[in-house]
């Protein structure tokens, strides 16, 4: 083929979307039906406990406003991230400190969700305490795996970043990761914690 | 060939589905107070809905990406 021709032709697949990216949708898709059928399966043993009372006699409350706090460093973390990629779309230095701030209050989240666990297990409530506690320990401890496993990437991310090696596709398949542990979270606080 | 055939499979679905009997059968759901049927149908809705929505909101995002 002449050159000149080859180079004025549209580039085949410029517009296409990363393989990474679309992986990263499809999983989440599957990470969304997976928290539907626990929080589902929640509500239906809620709505069915003996009694009608929820959460069941004896076992603790859980801490609302206190959690209601997290859930907004969350939502901070989300919008950090938001803005890193909006500031990337210049240079990624100028997007480093929010990405940096994206993971401290990430790691925040999660380490005061670990303090609110350790004050529901001295006060009694456990996985083997009732239905509540089971539900509890498992949909929150499920989002907290995700947590951490989503901060492990954007930490992973972070110093490919700073030397400018960073994929953008890469950058969008972590970001869509975040969001989901982000936005998931109001949702689990709703049916669980209200 | 193929399309009649098809078409003949999707009304006979559809014709099971309005059988009242057949299609309300749960061993669960109409047992209790009305507040716990209400629960009951309610999720049943979200977990049928969800993954179909999910699936057409990827197909239609998809679509209008490449449109």
């Amino acid at each position: 083929m002449d050159s000149r021709i080859a180079a004025s032709a549209p580039r085949r697949g410029g517009n296409r979307l990363p393989n990474s990216v679309l992986a990263m949708i499809i999983f989440v898709v599957a990470e969304i039906m997976f928290f539907a059928g626990l929080i589902s399966a929640h509500t239906i043993a809620r709505a069915t406990v003996l009694g009608g009372v929820w959460p069941p006699v004896g076992q603790p409350r859980l801490p609302v406003a206190h959690t209601a706090f997290n859930t907004a460093i969350l939502l901070l973390s989300g919008a950090l991230l938001y803005l890193a990629n909006r500031r990337a779309r210049d240079s990624y230095a100028k997007a480093l400190p929010f990405l940096a701030g994206a993971i401290a209050t990430g790691v925040a989240f999660v380490l005061l969700q670990g303090v609110e666990w350790v004050a529901l297990l001295r006060e009694g409530l456990t996985m083997t305490s009732s239905a509540h506690g089971a539900f509890f320990y498992l949909i929150v401890g499920a989002h907290a795996v995700h947590a951490v496993v989503a901060i492990a990437v954007l930490t992973a991310i972070y110093f490919p970043m700073r030397n400018g090696s960073l994929e953008p596709s890469t950058f969008s398949a972590v970001q869509i990761f975040w969001y989901f542990v982000v936005l998931v979270w109001p949702i689990i606080y709703l049916r669980v914690y209200l | 060939m193929l399309k009649s055939s098809a078409l003949r499979v999707l009304a006979a679905v559809a014709g099971t589905s309005l059988v009242p009997g057949a299609a309300w059968a749960c061993p669960g759901c109409m047992v209790g107070d009305p507040k716990t049927a209400g629960t009951y149908f309610g999720m049943t809705v979200v977990m049928s809905a969800l993954p179909i929505l999910l699936v057409f909101g990827l197909g239609y995002y998809l679509w209008r990406r490449y449109q």
